[in-house]
């Protein structure tokens, strides 16, 4: 038994606990019935609230046209009108008094009242007295509860009973902020000594939000003739102090500068930098000693408002006091503030300097040649494969002659900051110069001690440059004042030309070679100076040609031509082409077969002879011989190659050919000067052979595209050299 | 209806201000007809052509703005539009007067200025 109860306990305490049904039973109806009640209480209620609306929308559809009589209503009008509106007048007394009529006559009112102005909104205060329906409003301010002071308050604000003022005016200093800062603003608003009482009898704090409250209502006064705000500056509070300056600031009175100036020394940062702003505002100079003897005991809030004080009021006898300052003073809000003020009194005299980039020269800006997107730039019509050509002598393509389509800024500002893009590396100026007399003496000294040779190092091996071929170097420095005569250069239009590197770099390359000593016959060293002034220059359509040396002007560079020299163009195989030459040749190279290139060369010599001869000059015409595709090749690659290279001239070469074989006899490397013999001998004796058998028809260009590249770009380069010159031999003799 | 009398419509939501002005400018000599919204100023011009049009910005249904584009480009009409707008609302006060209103004036409203403007619409 003991054990079952055990049991029985121990289940019990795991499972449900009994209840009696008949409890819950009760409960359930007892909820039921609080449910049913809550219900039936809202039910009620909400009725009730709606038959009080509907009650109340009744009495306003009622009283509305009464009051519209009543705001209406002209003293002028008829007698019939006077008599309606005395019993009208009779017949709402009798109405409001039903404390619901009441009610809702005083709502229209304060609702009127919102929407009306002019005469309309003071005759509706008027009414709302007539009625006495301020007598509520002051049973109202005797509420034990403070939101129906409140209400009290505010409707006897906005219904403008001035006679409440001094109901109202004790409730300025109430404990509790709502009904405070209602009173403070009733009290300003329903009288204009209000702002006087206020600012003599408040005790808290005033909220910059209630202060820009009460000056809105001041703002909104007709007729407000402001008390001198300047005797609250001696105020106890603090807040009415602050209060006070702003006001002194907002109604610009200029009778209190000694006390605005003492109330920078405040300790209250808000009263020292309102202090300021008036000071500021009124222009008080006497005030900068005060102002320069509280700058260190100020915040830097207040340091940066004195300052710009001190930059708004001081002169120039102030600028050294602002700079000791600026080197005192740690915070950099100050200190950048002081250089404001520095530069308010002499302006502009501290200019920018932090995170400016170093490498923007204005002066090298100046002197770029485009760099706005108004300037027109024209078009270049000459196709790249030409201007390939018109440089005959020379391997490397002048950077003024590229090509290149230039449609936006961003483009041209791109090859402006590439500088390879014109073929230029931009090093160190020292490290330039020890490289190129490093160079230059190798070359000096590989080059044979003959007398020809003395002569010929008078021009130097200066192949790099964009074009070197002058036809005398008597003759180059009038070329400078030559005009551009020649038709063909005029059309020789640019779209654009970096000028300023080519300029530097003729400069640099001007004050190292005025260094070379040169040995002149007798063995003395000699300075021998180089002209450069042929490099090719841009120069302005409408700018003096005479002008070369000189950096041009920004407007100089509106429209752009390339002042070629005239030589250079002259043996431009390309410029003395016809047009259908020229056709030909810019379709590319297949139709290189179309072109007579001896015919080229003839037309050449003709050209050459009818040129105008330089004094001092040989009559002899200079013989043209074209341009050989092997030079090029030849500019690009190694010893190695070049021979290789030698050995495929002689299948196909042409007088041109023979040429430049010969300008091989004086390169510095001995192998390229052997090969360059043997090659030239051979390519001779078989162009003598065609010559003799009437084969001159044949002198056409004969490579095309197809074996121009099965010639010279199947060559497989990493092939024995030994093995290539054999297969070459070979071939050859068979 | 008085043909002799110039015709009012006067669209304006807030009760007790419409009958005021109702009754002023009902006083003026005019016949006013009030709509209390939009869509009730759209099914009154569909059969009626006031002689004049006093109309608040914002009402339920049809602003005001509407209300003008519906007269100038729907009905193609050139009837005198005077709109009623809250003070500080100068943004809608320069799109009713891009859309063809003729004048307005600002809430809070003078009864008298009212009935000067529409006296002077209807010279």
């Amino acid at each position: 038994m003991n054990k079952l109860e055990l049991t029985y306990q121990t289940y019990t305490l795991l499972g449900v606990p009994k209840i009696h049904t008949d409890l819950l039973w009760d409960l359930s109806i007892l909820f039921t019935g609080l449910g049913l009640l809550y219900f039936g209480i809202i039910f009620y209620f909400r009725n009730k609230s709606a038959k009080r609306s509907s009650s109340d929308l009744e009495r306003r559809k009622n009283l509305a046209p009464n009051i519209s009589n009543f705001l209406f209503y002209e003293e002028e009008s008829s007698k019939e009108e006077q008599n309606e509106y005395i019993d009208m007048k009779v017949q709402i007394r009798e109405i409001i008094k039903d404390p619901q009529n009441r009610r809702v006559l005083k709502e229209i009112l304060m609702d009127l009242q919102k929407d009306l102005t002019g005469d309309s909104r003071k005759k509706l205060f008027k009414l709302y007295q007539d009625y006495e329906l301020h007598l509520d409003a002051y049973s109202k301010l005797k509420s034990w509860r403070w939101e129906i002071i409140s209400k009290g308050i505010q409707e006897l604000t906005q219904m403008q009973v001035e006679e409440a003022y001094s109901f109202i005016k004790k409730f300025i200093n109430h404990p509790r902020s709502v009904i405070r800062k209602q009173a403070q603003i009733a009290t300003v608003t329903l009288r204009h000594e209000g702002i006087s009482h206020f600012l003599d009898t408040n005790k808290y704090h005033i909220s910059e939000w209630q202060q820009i409250k009460i000056l809105e209502v001041l703002q909104n006064l007709e007729d407000f003739i402001p008390p001198k705000f300047g005797a609250w500056l001696t105020s106890n509070n603090k807040d009415v102090v602050l209060f006070a300056l702003r006001l002194i600031k907002v109604y610009n009175q200029t009778d209190a500068n000694s006390a605005i100036t003492e109330l920078v020394k405040h300790r209250d940062n808000e009263i020292k930098i309102a202090a300021i702003h008036c000071i500021k505002e009124f222009g008080i100079t006497e005030s900068l000693p005060t102002l320069k003897a509280a700058f260190w005991k100020c915040s830097s809030e207040t340091k940066i408002a004195l300052v710009g004080a001190i930059g708004c009021l001081g002169e120039h006898l102030d600028l050294e006091y602002l700079q000791v300052l600026y080197k005192k003073e740690s915070n950099f809000n100050v200190q950048s503030k002081i250089i404001s003020a520095i530069n308010e009194i002499a302006p502009e005299s501290i200019l920018p300097t932090l995170d400016l980039d170093p490498s923007i020269d204005v002066h090298e800006e100046t002197a770029a040649l485009v760099t706005d997107d108004t300037i027109k730039v024209e078009p270049v019509t000459i196709p790249e494969e030409e201007v390939k050509e018109s440089v005959t002598q020379n391997t490397i393509t002048p950077p003024a002659i590229v090509p290149i389509e230039i449609e936006e800024e961003s483009e041209i500002q791109h090859i402006e900051e590439d500088p390879e893009f014109l073929g230029i590396h931009l090093e160190d100026p020292d490290i330039f110069e020890i490289c190129f007399m490093e160079e230059l003496n190798d070359l000096l000294s590989e080059q044979p001690k003959t007398a020809e040779s003395i002569i010929e190092c008078e021009y130097l091996p200066l192949d790099f440059l964009p074009i070197v071929e002058p036809k005398t170097t008597a003759a180059m420095p009038k070329k400078k004042n030559q005009p551009i005569s020649d038709q063909i250069a005029r059309n020789l239009d640019v779209i654009f030309e970096h000028i300023h590197p080519d300029e530097n770099f003729r400069k640099e390359l001007e004050n190292i070679l005025s260094r070379i000593e040169i040995p002149d016959e007798d063995g003395n060293m000699e300075v021998e100076y180089m002209d450069f002034k042929f490099l090719p220059f841009v120069v302005s359509r409408e700018s003096s040609a005479d002008d070369i040396g000189e950096v041009p002007n920004e407007k100089d560079i509106l429209e752009l031509d390339v002042k070629y020299d005239e030589e250079a163009l002259n043996e431009s195989s390309n410029n003395n082409l016809t047009e259908s030459e020229k056709e030909a040749a810019s379709m590319g190279p297949d139709t290189c077969l179309l072109v007579d290139w001896n015919k080229v060369s003839e037309d050449q010599l003709i050209q050459e002879e009818t040129r105008e001869e330089v004094p001092g000059e040989e009559s002899v015409p200079k013989e043209s011989y074209g341009f050989s595709i092997f030079e090029e090749l030849f500019s690009s690659c190694d010893t190695d190659s070049k021979l290789i290279l030698m050995d495929e001239i002689i299948p196909i070469g042409d007088k041109k050919e023979v040429h430049f074989l010969r300008s091989l006899f004086q390169d510095k490397n001995a192998q390229v000067r052997k090969k360059a013999l043997e090659i030239e001998a051979l390519l001779a004796n078989r162009l003598e052979k065609e010559m003799s058998e009437g084969n001159r028809s044949e002198s056409y260009v004969k490579w095309t595209s197809d074996t121009y590249n099965n010639t010279l770009f199947d060559i497989h380069f990493e092939l024995d050299i030994h093995t290539e010159i054999g297969k070459t031999k070979d071939k050859r003799s068979e | 209806m008085d043909i002799t009398k110039k015709q009012i419509l006067l669209a304006e939501d807030d009760d007790l201000l419409a009958s005021l002005l109702n009754y002023r400018l009902d006083k003026a000599g005019y016949e006013v007809h009030w709509s209390s919204d939009g869509k009730k100023v759209k099914e009154y011009l569909d059969s009626e052509t006031p002689d004049i049009i006093v109309s608040d910005i914002m009402m339920p249904y049809f602003s005001g703005l509407e209300l003008i584009d519906f007269v100038r480009n729907t009905l193609q009409s050139d009837v005198p539009i005077i709109i009623i707008s809250s003070a500080g609302n100068e943004e809608n006060v320069l799109s009713a007067f891009d859309l063809g209103a003729n004048d307005f004036i600002s809430k809070p409203v003078s009864p008298s200025e009212l009935l000067v403007r529409v006296n002077k619409e209807l010279i």
